[in-house]
């Protein structure tokens, strides 16, 4: 015995079979592997038997040998199958409140994943580039006092970047807009949105080839790189690569197309259509921004420090600033607007939209918990059945948990499915350009599925802890009735719902005030072409002659068709304004910035100005570019003039130089900016070029005709160009857009709100009915009508309405008045507002709670007393 | 129900079983077999190739004495039941007969 006791098995193995070996079979094998191993020492060394002996422990891992019984093992798998059946048969036994369930979550996470696309799009922003951390833009200003200005500090301010080893690339930008530069391929003209830039500027930022790299395409000056949605408008399906192209702006071109670029991504601020290498003319004549990367070491404050004053040795700007601006923040801090970024944020607009996403997702949540309970309720006799046969709290979450399982997928595909259908068209209808990511949708559809899911979950498991089987099966228990939570829960929904609504109503009222409203300048049936985009060549040479002799074409068979009535030449009043510095001549007030624009004699007559004092520019006694301005009201009263009469404005806008204008005449205040602003100060001047836009004033009747008139009148002067033209009204309306948008998806929101509550609503009513269906018939056979009853149980509903009403009129009235106050003119918003809100949300209601009440109350009371 | 089978490596472990008769245990059985069979098996391919059996009903067992080799372990000593023996025979019928009908000359240049 002591002997055989030296050797004893390795103690590992013995362990793991132990372990895992079936209890009832463990003496027999253990035994013999022991008769074994001392067989095995006879032979061989100890180690060795060791080694056999652990070998053949694994090998005795075998499903037969293992530690589970077999029945055990069939159970968890034919329970799981049992519960996911039931939870089937729930569904199509308890139909109506299932599908709602499904409704709901369906409904809920489509609209949130709505909003979610879009600010996921924004919190992207511009995140793509590797490198937006390093990514910096040149800025300066004038003067101290001057508003930023992000323009190339190397070209004018000859600032030496390669002084500063951090920085490590640079690339200018000049950015020629859809109407200013033209794309012409052997049919056609085309217009698109081009930056000229230097060949690093694909090294800076991360803009991709659709085929092959971006680096280096651009040194050839003779390649053009274009996006992919453009090449298929120069080209159509055909391969774009290798095209030969001509470029048309203030200077002329033929490029070779080297590259199609992936299209620009819904989260890039930077927007083009193409770009064309710097070097390959020797002169750009727009301004060109400049961007710059560094390392990681670079510290801008130190640097704006260093460079502040540098700019000041180019005389023309002696009190100049220069400083550098992280080009991540231009996007939401917006320190200046340039057509280079296609799109600038509203960090206002995101706070308010991560809220409503929130809102929709806890209405969503709210709505299937309480459908999810009002079904629970209706099983909670057969619960009580089970427990009293013997299922244990494990068992009756378990059957929970497969059947909220069974939703989550059920929600989360179908959700999904009508996303990824609807998603063009929602996006299209929000007016919202956002790529497709495939992965952030299930993401954002899943997560609204699964939060509600999982709150039901947890309520219902609490429900499920609380059954005691014999009071479930006696109808004792006492939560068998609404629970309060369920009602005040149902009231905080409508209460959302009803802000939603009265915000939605109330932006809508504005945004038809500001379409509406007397702007104090017409805006009916004004119409601009631009026949001559550029002037051409110098003055006295051929080819402005030519030009010459076409624009009195032009004007002088504009002013001969009867059709139009007025006639003016410039730019649209609306969203025009230079920015400028002016004082009063004799005045003891600094230069302040203020607005100005420029226009012709005709344009007091084609808007319908009224002048208040002196006179308007006249063809007789004012030419273009005189030292003279005509003032609005605002601006008079800013200056605190009173007679016009030899009042003079300085302006030193124009560089070194300060110039005097003579004030001669006084225009009444009218609207020439958003309506939020109040009507500021405004300086006009007559000057105005030939090749400018034509403002018409087209009789309305033929409007049709003679647009058609135009384009032929076009055409003769612009052999295969596009006749495009632009109106007032669409101008107009344009600027509001914003508001509109934002009214719409409000609308939209308060919608599915109102459809969410409407179905909670539903169910609530649905359970009560049942619940009271005994009450009721008890109360019918003491003599209560169908009226009594049925105002009985609608009286109960309209209560909570009521109620959320009360909570929803003053905190949307608090939030509407915020918002309207940040607007200079707007719409009264009167009681008509709150009380048409009410009856909507009141009538949904009660079209919610009408069919369960009727049928309640129209029943039998003998069948009402048998229930159950 | 359906008919249960017997494998083939079943079927030599039952019949070593026969052949054992009271000395039927694990490692006796496996001892036997990696002899007749001159390869060598593992504890566990035995063991489970027995389990299968008893659970079909062809095999009964018991336990047997406890030895000092064993670490005081008992044996359990198995035996051929009814239809253990009876699903032999159907084997041996179906072999038999299969032979009965391969042609003369696969028959005797095989052997």
């Amino acid at each position: 015995m002591s002997q055989s006791n030296q050797h004893i098995p390795p103690k590992l193995p013995l362990k793991l079979m132990r372990l895992f070996v079936n209890q009832d079979y463990l003496e027999e094998i253990e035994g013999d592997m022991e008769e074994i191993f001392n067989e095995l020492l006879e032979e061989h060394s100890l180690r060795k038997a060791r080694r056999i002996y652990a070998k053949e422990c694994l090998l005795l891992i075998r499903p037969i040998l293992v530690n589970f019984t077999k029945t055990q093992k069939l159970n968890i798998y034919g329970m799981i199958r049992l519960f996911f059946k039931t939870a089937q048969r729930n569904f199509m036994r308890h139909r109506l409140v299932s599908i709602m369930s499904l409704v709901t979550l369906v409904l809920g996470s489509v609209f949130y994943q709505v909003i979610n696309a879009w600010l996921q799009n924004e919190r992207a922003m511009d995140q793509f580039h590797s490198n937006i951390d390093q990514i910096h833009m040149g800025v300066a200003r004038t003067n101290p006092k001057a508003d930023l200005s992000p323009i190339s500090l190397q070209l004018f301010f000859n600032l030496d970047y390669s002084q500063f080893p951090s920085i490590q690339k640079v690339s200018k930008v000049h950015v020629y807009r859809p109407d200013e530069i033209k794309v012409i391929t052997p049919e056609y003209e085309h217009t698109g949105k081009g930056l000229v830039v230097d060949s690093t500027f694909t090294e800076i930022f991360d803009f991709e080839l659709v085929n092959g790299s971006i680096i280096g395409q651009l040194n050839n000056p003779s390649n053009i790189l274009v996006t992919q949605s453009f090449a298929s408008k120069l080209f159509g399906d055909g391969d774009a690569v290798g095209q030969t192209v001509n470029i048309k702006c203030d200077q002329l071109g033929t490029y070779q197309i080297a590259g199609v670029l992936k299209d620009i991504p819904s989260s890039s601020s930077i927007t083009f259509d193409f770009l064309l290498p710097t070097h390959s003319q020797k002169f750009w004549r727009r301004i060109p921004h400049e961007v710059f990367l560094t390392d990681e070491h670079f510290v801008r404050e130190e640097f704006n420090e260093k460079i502040a004053t540098l700019g000041r040795s180019n005389e023309r700007f002696p009190e100049s600033v220069l400083s550098s601006f992280p080009l991540k923040s231009i996007y939401y801090d917006r320190p200046f607007e340039i057509s280079l970024f296609g799109k600038y944020g509203d960090s206002k607009n995101f706070q308010t939209m991560s809220i409503v996403s929130l809102l929709i997702l806890f209405i969503t949540a709210i709505s299937f918990v309480n459908l999810q309970t009002t079904l629970q309720l209706s099983l909670v006799k057969k619960l009580g059945v089970k427990k009293v046969i013997g299922a244990s709290n494990f068992d009756l979450s378990l059957e929970i948990v497969v059947s909220r399982v069974f939703y989550f997928l059920l929600a989360t595909i179908l959700g999904l499915g009508i996303y990824t259908g609807l998603e063009h068209y929602i996006q299209q209808s929000f007016e919202l350009q956002l790529d497709s990511k495939m992965l952030e949708n299930v993401l954002g559809i899943a997560s609204v599925t699964s939060i509600a899911v999982f709150i039901s979950l947890l309520i219902s498991y609490l429900k499920v802890l609380q059954i005691k089987g014999k009071e479930a099966i006696s109808g004792k228990m006492s939560f068998l009735g609404v629970p309060k939570m369920q009602r005040v829960l149902t009231t905080i929904q409508y209460a959302v719902t009803v802000v939603l609504l009265i915000g939605s109503t109330v932006i809508f009222y504005q945004f038809q005030f500001m379409l509406n409203k007397d702007t104090g300048i017409r805006q009916n049936g004004i119409i601009s072409v631009d026949f001559f985009e550029m002037m051409t060549g110098f003055s006295g040479s051929e080819e402005r002659l030519e030009m010459e002799r076409r624009y009195e074409l032009v004007r002088n068979k504009l002013s001969a068709n009867p059709d139009i009535k007025q006639m003016s030449q410039g730019s649209m009043p609306i969203n025009n304004i230079s920015k400028t510095s002016w004082k009063l001549v004799g005045g003891t007030d600094e230069y302040t910035t203020e607005n100005k624009m420029y226009v012709d004699p005709g344009y007091y007559n084609l808007f319908g100005l009224n002048l208040i004092e002196g006179r308007f520019f006249n063809d007789s006694l004012d030419q273009s570019g005189d030292l003279k301005v005509v003032i609005n009201e605002a601006a008079k009263k800013y200056y605190g003039i009173e007679q016009i009469d030899g009042t003079q404005l300085m302006s030193n806008t124009s560089g070194r130089r300060e110039y005097k204008f003579d004030v001669i005449g006084v225009v009444e205040d009218y609207h020439y900016e958003h309506l939020s602003q109040a009507v500021k100060p405004l300086i006009l001047q007559y000057r105005i070029y030939e090749d400018e836009s034509f403002l018409l004033a087209v009789n309305e009747i033929n409007k049709a005709e003679t647009i058609g008139w135009l384009e032929k009148l076009f055409r003769s002067v612009n052999t295969g160009g596009i006749f495009t033209f632009e109106s007032m009204e669409s101008l107009v309306e344009a600027q509001y857009k914003k508001e509109e948008l934002t009214g719409r998806i409000y609308l939209g929101f308060g919608i599915v709100a109102l459809l969410l509550s409407s179905i909670g609503l539903f169910t609530f009513a649905l359970h009560e009915t049942k619940r009271r269906t005994k009450e009721i018939g008890i109360r019918k056979v003491n003599g209560a009508t169908r009226l009594n009853v049925f105002t009985l149980m609608s009286g109960s509903f309209i209560k909570t309405i009521a109620i959320s009403l009360l909570i929803g009129f003053p905190v949307g009235w608090y939030f509407t008045s915020d918002w309207l106050s940040t607007f200079a003119y707007r719409t009264n918003v009167s009681f008509w507002i709150y009380i048409i809100v009410g009856v909507i949300v009141m009538s949904c209601a009660f079209i919610a709670v009408l069919w369960q009440t009727i049928r309640i109350s129209r029943a039998n009371p003998v069948e009402s007393l048998r229930y159950e | 129900m359906k008919k249960t089978k017997l494998g083939e490596f079943e079927e030599l472990v039952l019949l070593t079983v026969i052949v054992l008769k009271e000395d039927a245990y694990g490692v006796e059985i496996k001892r036997e077999l990696e002899e007749r069979l001159k390869e060598t098996l593992s504890v566990g391919s035995i063991q489970s190739a027995l389990k299968r059996l008893e659970e079909k009903g062809y095999l009964s067992s018991i336990f047997g004495e406890a030895t000092q080799k064993r670490g005081g372990k008992r044996k359990r000593i198995y035996s051929v039941t009814n239809t253990g023996i009876q699903v032999l025979h159907e084997m041996k019928d179906v072999r038999a007969k299969l032979w009965d009908s391969v042609p003369n000359t696969v028959a005797t240049t095989t052997k």
